[in-house]
């Protein structure tokens, strides 16, 4: 209990912090910390192979792109004046009324199944046991997830690289002449800065 | 050694299976042929699927331990959501046509996204419903961004960042629910919470609302439409013709089964689904009065729809599943048959004043006729299939008890027909003022006949196909 | 959690160190700070400009997919934990799995993201 109370106010602390700097490059250290936080919880949990999960790729590869992100753009174009000043109160006041809600909630949990042969299932939360229960249980759902990966691959590919996949699939020969992609978005997207 | 390998059967799955290979196959080949093949090629894959589906109907097979099921429903939904994307692939040729510039990777992500929703309309599952979900989400935020305007981006980088909010909505339901019940199955859930030691109803409840929200949003019900009109406007007019019959339709799909099969026993979404309904019906409705973009009232006319079909959610599911697929089986033909003539008359992907199409009734008799037979039937003029898709889905919800919505539905849908008729009576009762242009080819000119066919026959006739729709009830 | 006091000792060590060497390094050292000194270290060349560039977007690209493909290893490291015991048909599911994404792979490549203008 008492890792559990200095983990969740880490946690809060980070998550906090992230919505609170105003240098972008400190908000996503303080998510390193949020999810390095719950990467800790998970072990208290007993699901280490999670945990370990957690903090590569959310903690490792994910913040990566949060950086990558922030080094896109220029600092400057992320501070400016408030469009809709009067949304930060609404929105504390309604986040203040749901984590109470929920928080409410919480303290009326009955687990659902007996905690002890739950836990005793999840033998520790090895990758041997989620690999047991990933290809028999949840096998849908893991080759679902494969499709998944391929859209985000193609649709991340097709957004950037919009010249068409190969000459013969043109029917307006305007696009012939760029054969650099590249320097073609540049003109046609303002964000895509090349450095 | 006890390991017992899954229940696998292909074959219950072999509709998804030919979307997925076929838009594998769109995804590699376009190094090799024209954009033309690969048109041609989904559309033959999808009419395979279509098949598949038609040949599998009253077999309800059943994969992965009940996870992925074929019954009537699923592949009833599956078959309107091959339908929507075959309109869309059709209508995508006519792009060309006006010297727009389709990618070639349209097909490849479109077919994806056809199998994400194939994916969420067949999942007894929690966890297969949000992949489903997020495959489809995926493909559209792609798809809205397609034009390389900086509308179209505008419109995807609000919807990606919208929809990525709903679905951690929507994920936080779905955890909520799992852990008040210890269940991802759709009918273990409601297995869970009608037990005697069943104690998480308040945790049940909070998750019931946020799979709403995630849903509600999907779907587009105010107040989370607000996306709606920016996006539907935005993005390319194929994908809005996809975007609002075909991810509509699954995400119908995936709120009719969570809340008809796991919730329907929790109590405490049922009053706030009420609120949303009637709001929609109103903001659709009233929204769309006011507009002056063809396009753009669409997108409102959209809204209100989702407004009538939330009806069945409300109604028992017995009655709601299968008149919400009737009515969306008809929503798909005749709004992604107005959308089609809305694209062969627009030079480009902003839309169509609505005041162009005086006059179009003498020089583009045509698409003047059908566009009239959609809008007729969205307004749900008696004999086209609209006002039977609304009948069904009406009578449903007051055998309910809800009838003070279905008053209220009535009521709107009254409203609805000043938009809807206004364009009517420009075509017909109006000089021509300007010169559209015509960018339908044969096939899109079949394709609209068809359509307004099938409006009509499924108005007409409505006993032969709702009849086998009986079967849909569980 | 016993089992995993010893991980704990470990980070608080290691943690430790780092946070004595700078109090030790701040607090012994002596401090002449000048122009040459306070410079960016470039590895002895004279720094040019900001270090906060903007990056290309080609980086981002490549950032985001190494993620998926991140992603898929992580779902093979319980399938190699548990293979004896799972055998022949996780690896044709697998083999289904490995094969999409391939797809994917394919189309990137042929794409021309990977390479380097």
């Amino acid at each position: 209990m008492v890792v559990f109370v200095i983990l969740a106010v880490l946690a809060i602390a980070g998550a906090i912090g992230t919505i609170s700097f105003k240098s972008g490059i400190y908000s996503a250290l303080s998510l390193v910390g949020t999810l390095l936080t719950l990467a800790m919880m998970y072990v208290t949990l007993h699901a280490q192979f999670l945990a370990s999960v957690q903090v590569m790729v959310y903690a490792g590869a994910i913040m990566v792109l949060f950086l990558f992100v922030i080094m896109l753009l220029n600092e400057s174009q992320m501070s400016g004046a408030d469009p809709l000043p009067w949304v930060q109160p609404v929105a504390i006041a309604g986040g203040i009324v749901l984590a109470a809600a929920l928080a409410f909630t919480a303290f009326q949990f009955k687990a659902p199944k007996n905690l002890e042969t739950a836990t005793a299932a999840l033998q520790g939360g090895t990758p041997g046991a989620i690999g047991e229960t990933l290809f028999t249980k949840f096998l849908l759902p893991f080759e679902a997830v494969s499709i998944l990966l391929l859209i985000a691959a193609i649709g991340a590919v097709s957004l950037v690289h919009r010249q068409p996949a190969h000459n013969e699939a043109l029917e307006t020969t305007s696009e012939h002449a760029t054969d650099n992609a590249y320097s073609d978005e540049t003109s046609s997207n303002p964000a895509k800065v090349v450095a | 050694m006890n390991f017992v390998a899954p229940d696998v059967n292909y074959y219950s799955m072999l509709p998804f299976i030919t979307v997925l290979l076929t838009a594998v196959f769109a995804t590699i080949l376009p190094f090799y042929v024209s954009r033309k093949a690969i048109a041609g090629l989904s559309a033959v894959g999808l009419l395979v699927a279509l098949a598949a589906s038609i040949g599998l109907w009253n077999t309800n097979l059943s994969s992965f331990y009940g996870a992925y099921r074929s019954d009537n429903f699923a592949l009833g939904f599956g078959i309107v959501l091959i339908v929507g994307a075959l309109i869309a692939v059709i209508s995508s040729v006519d792009v060309a046509k006006r010297g727009g510039t389709m990618q070639a990777e349209f097909f490849a992500i479109l077919l994806y996204a056809v199998s994400g929703t194939m994916l969420l309309a067949s999942a007894h599952d929690l966890i297969v419903l949000l992949i489903g979900f997020e495959v489809m989400s995926l493909g559209v935020y792609v798809l809205s961004s397609f034009q390389e305007t900086a509308k179209s981006e505008e419109a995807g980088m609000k919807y990606f960042l919208l929809g990525g909010f709903a679905s951690a909505i929507l994920i936080f339901g779905i955890a909520l629910v799992f852990g008040a019940t210890g269940k991802f199955g759709l009918e273990a859930i409601n297995t869970a919470v009608l037990s005697p030691e069943f104690k998480n109803s308040s945790i049940a409840a909070v998750g019931a609302l946020f799979i709403l929200i995630g849903f509600g949003f999907k779907v587009a019900m105010a107040p989370f439409h607000q996306w709606t009109p920016d996006v539907y406007t935005g993005a390319p007019t194929v994908v809005t013709q996809f975007m609002s019959v075909a991810v509509k339709a699954a995400a119908f799909a995936g709120f009719l089964h969570i809340f008809g099969l796991a919730l329907q026993n929790v109590s405490g979404w049922q009053t706030p689904l009420q609120f949303l309904i009637a709001l929609t019906l109103m903001i659709g409705n009233l929204a769309a009065l006011r507009q002056s973009n063809l396009k753009r009232m669409l997108a409102y006319s959209s809204v209100a729809h989702a407004g009538y079909v939330g009806l069945a959610v409300l109604a028992s599911p017995s009655q709601g599943f299968s008149s919400a697929l009737y009515y969306l089986g008809i929503y798909t033909l005749m709004n992604a048959g107005a959308f089609a003539v809305l694209n062969v008359l627009s030079k480009d992907d902003d839309g169509l004043e609505i005041e162009s199409l005086a006059g179009l009734g003498s020089s583009k008799p045509l698409l003047a006729a059908t566009l009239t037979f959609f809008l007729l039937s969205l307004a749900g003029i008696p004999p086209l299939g609209g006002f039977i898709g609304k009948y069904l889905i009406f009578s449903a919800a007051a055998s309910s008890g809800y009838y003070g919505l279905v008053i209220l539905a009535a009521l709107t849908s009254a409203v609805s027909l000043a938009y809807y008729l206004r364009p009517i009576g420009l075509m017909y009762f109006r000089p021509r003022v300007t010169v559209l242009p015509d960018f339908s080819g044969r096939s899109t000119r079949v394709l609209l006949v068809v359509c307004a066919a099938g409006v009509l026959i499924l108005g007409l006739v409505p006993n032969a196909v709702y009849g086998l729709l009986e079967l849909v009830k569980k | 959690m016993n089992e995993f006091l010893h991980v704990f000792i470990m980070f608080l060590v290691a943690g430790g160190i780092g946070v004595l060497a700078l109090i030790v390094g701040a607090v012994l050292g002596p401090k002449k700070p000048s122009r040459t000194k306070l410079m960016a270290y470039e590895s002895g060349n004279d720094p040019i400009g900001s270090a906060r560039e903007r990056f290309p977007v080609h980086f981002y690209l490549v950032a985001m997919l190494f993620i998926i493909f991140d992603i898929e290893t992580a779902f093979f490291y319980p399938l190699a934990v548990s293979f004896n015991k799972l055998g022949t048909f996780a690896f044709w599911e697998a083999l289904a799995f490995v094969v999409l994404v391939a797809v994917g792979y394919f189309y990137i490549l042929k794409k021309g993201v990977l390479e380097w203008k």
